[in-house]
């Protein structure tokens, strides 16, 4: 036995540490910080399904953890079993799908804009690519029908890929056997030049007959010449009026920049388009309404952020009577300019604002709009408690929010 | 088992002196950097203190300090570095020494009265349980060096993330210490499996000698094609086709396949092959 002493040891010493690294690993993020929810007034209920995914990022080192926040508390990307973190979070309604079709949704690319579900279907249309920059090549087009389980699969070649630099995809829609998918696409060397680029963006719907498989129909709705100058530059912002419906909003707008530094927006062209019959109705917008950032639409309604002496409002616009309603998001807090990379969602006829950062020590408030009068149902906080452990500087960015319906 | 336990007490032993030496580096220079970075680290708190700064002053010029700001200096990352080297050297050269010398010790070894195998694997078990052991010592010096940075810096210029927050954010330490028990298992196993890949390259070297050379480099890559096969579904089935679960399943039962024609191969070139 003596003579094994020295392989017993380090044999003793392996399971030793090992044992108590393991066992107190189960502590590990005790130490991180948590994102904590304090409910200031209004209706609770309404924040209960809120799920928000972020990140903590401690700017010296390479400490940059995901999070997932609800009901529940923080949950750290590092407190998932292993299996599972391969996988990464998901949002609401891409775990449902994974959990009920994992077959169709192999492969696919999990953004909430890329599918279209109903009682019946649900549909997909992802990019692919064969070449080394994963540039987008064809189009990849999904049908399930949920009865049957079947599967109808499409690949195409996007036409006219070259002349494009990228294309968004902002807008998936079924009826009627076609699947229509709205994408904006980045133009290089489009006829706008200036000193500072050379390009435009176009807004194409393309439309695909499933049951021919094959696609039917290109029709490119409207060209923003995004020129970008000394003065500003201009972009497309497509916004979902009715998702279940195919109903789109197509804002041009521009951003100017001021003597001052500031940036003031302003509208070009509102537009409405139905998806299926690809028919547009130009929108005459107030002059009023012209200084704001669309964030968000519902069937009747267009809604603006705006600058209110630095404090970010809300604007409401009924595109049918012209009828604007206003109000300030916060009375303190929140200045415009925090505001505009803040998530503004539109759920069940109320008006959800989550705020997009926040560092160090600071909190954030989140509010819960009326979408009839832009009265506020509900006013919360996050904050950032148990950080004393790190005590570095933090920046906790907010990557996704969502409410399940 | 009796053979083969005192096979590997022996190959324990011959390279147990180096690897107290690996363990004694590493002690002297982790635990001394640590010792003197945070007494410099508290030299700068006094001197501001002395300059009549306030404890929020202080901690708006300086950063605090801990555990985390250790392991991306030289002193951590340069001893844990060598003894890794010194294992993946030792890997190759607990063969090659047996063939080294006037009277070579591969001789006596392969004439035991007991499986050649088990030379094959007390050889596997000593890189393995020496590599273990090597990343076990630097968790108790990472306790350690907490406890140091603790001792010398007061709490509120500290950073107290915990050791295994530590592990897992910094990359070298993670990929050989993951977190999760699974995942520590499967890095094991696919350690396991690379060691016997070279284990059996080396015998194939040693059996055909010069061409063997080439016949041996064609046995690691064509290992590592069929372990990483996986990987590359992307390549032929596009990005994200398989969910995680089942590229680590693949990857396993790859792996697996490689081991066990790995063993039965080294199992043929020790027995029939090799030559003193």
């Amino acid at each position: 036995m003596k003579k094994y002493m020295k392989l017993i040891s380090v044999a003793v010493m392996i399971v030793v540490i090992y044992t108590v690294f393991f066992i107190s690993g189960k502590e590990m993020t005790a130490s991180f910080p948590q994102i904590k929810f304090h409910h200031i007034e209004g209706d609770a209920s309404l924040v209960e399904s809120l799920a928000i995914f972020g990140s903590i990022n401690m700017g010296d080192y390479f400490f940059d953890e995901t999070f997932k926040y609800d009901k529940n508390g923080t949950t750290y990307e590092a407190d998932l079993p292993w299996l599972e973190r391969l996988d990464g979070f998901s949002s609401e309604q891409m775990e449902r799908l994974n959990e009920k079709y994992p077959s169709f949704m192999r492969g696919k690319d999990e953004y909430d804009s890329y599918f279209f579900e109903s009682d019946e279907i649900v549909a997909y249309v992802g990019f692919s690519s064969m070449n080394w920059e994963m540039a987008p090549e064809k189009f990849d087009v999904h049908l399930l029908d949920k009865d049957s389980k079947q599967v109808t699969k499409l690949s195409v070649d996007i036409p006219d890929v070259l002349d494009y630099w990228y294309l968004d995809i902002r807008n998936v829609y079924y009826e009627d056997g076609n699947i229509f998918v709205t994408t904006v696409n980045h133009k290089e060397d489009a006829v706008v030049s200036s000193e500072y680029g050379n390009y435009a963006e176009e807004v194409v719907i393309y439309t695909f007959d499933m049951e021919n498989e094959k696609l039917e129909n290109t029709t490119s709705i409207y060209t923003v010449d995004a020129l970008e100058n000394d003065e500003g530059f201009a972009y497309a912002t497509v916004l979902e009026a009715d998702k279940d419906k195919g109903s789109l909003y197509l804002v041009d707008s521009s951003e100017i920049y001021s003597d001052d530094g500031s940036i003031k927006m302003k509208l070009n062209k509102v537009m409405q388009i139905d998806v299926a019959s690809q028919k547009k109705k130009e929108i005459q917008v107030e002059k009023e309404v012209k200084g704001g950032v669309p964030v968000q639409a519902d069937a009747n309604d267009l809604y603006f952020l705006q600058n209110k002496d630095g404090k970010a409002a809300l604007m409401k616009y009924n595109v049918e009577n012209g009828e604007r309603i206003s109000t300030l998001i916060f009375d303190e807090g929140v200045s415009y300019d925090d505001a505009q990379d803040s998530y503004i969602e539109e759920i069940n006829g109320l008006l959800y604002f989550i705020p997009a950062f926040m560092y160090n020590d600071d909190t954030a408030k989140i509010a819960v709009l009326d979408t009839n009068t832009l009265d506020k149902k509900y006013v919360g906080e996050l904050t950032v408690e148990n950080r004393q452990h790190i005590n570095k500087f933090l920046e906790i960015y907010i990557n996704e929010a969502y409410i399940k319906e | 088992m009796k053979s083969f336990l005192k096979l590997l007490n022996f190959e324990f032993n011959r390279f147990f002196k180096l690897y107290i030496g690996i363990f004694v580096c590493m002690f002297i220079f982790q635990i001394g950097g640590t010792i003197v970075s945070s007494l410099l680290y508290k030299k700068q708190i006094n001197k501001l203190v002395n300059q009549g700064a306030g404890q929020n002053t202080i901690t708006e010029q300086l950063e605090p300090f801990g555990l985390l700001d250790v392991t991306y200096s030289l002193y951590f990352l340069g001893p844990l570095f060598i003894g890794l080297i010194s294992i993946l050297f030792y890997t190759f050269f607990i063969w090659y020494r047996d063939w080294i010398g006037k009277n070579t010790f591969i001789y006596r070894l392969l004439t035991l009265p007991t499986s050649r195998m088990n030379v094959f694997y007390a050889k596997l078990a000593t890189i393995f349980i020496t590599g273990l052991g090597l990343m076990a010592f630097q968790l108790f010096l990472m306790a350690i060096q907490s406890k140091v940075i603790a001792f010398i810096i007061p709490k509120v210029y500290r950073s107290d993330l915990d050791l295994m927050s530590v592990v897992y954010h910094l990359d070298i330490t993670y990929m050989l210490l993951p977190t999760d028990v699974t995942e520590f298992i499967f890095y094991q196993y696919i350690g396991i499996v690379v060691t016997v890949v070279f284990f059996t390259s080396i015998l194939i070297e040693r059996s055909y000698r010069m061409i063997g050379n080439v016949y041996a480099l064609l046995n690691i890559g064509i290992a590592c094609l069929i372990m990483l096969a996986p990987l590359w579904s992307a390549t032929f089935f596009g990005y994200n086709y398989l969910y995680g679960k089942e590229v680590i399943l693949l990857v396993l039962l790859s792996s697996s396949i490689v081991l066990i024609l790995s063993l039965v191969f080294s199992h043929y070139l020790i027995n029939k092959k090799v030559t003193v």
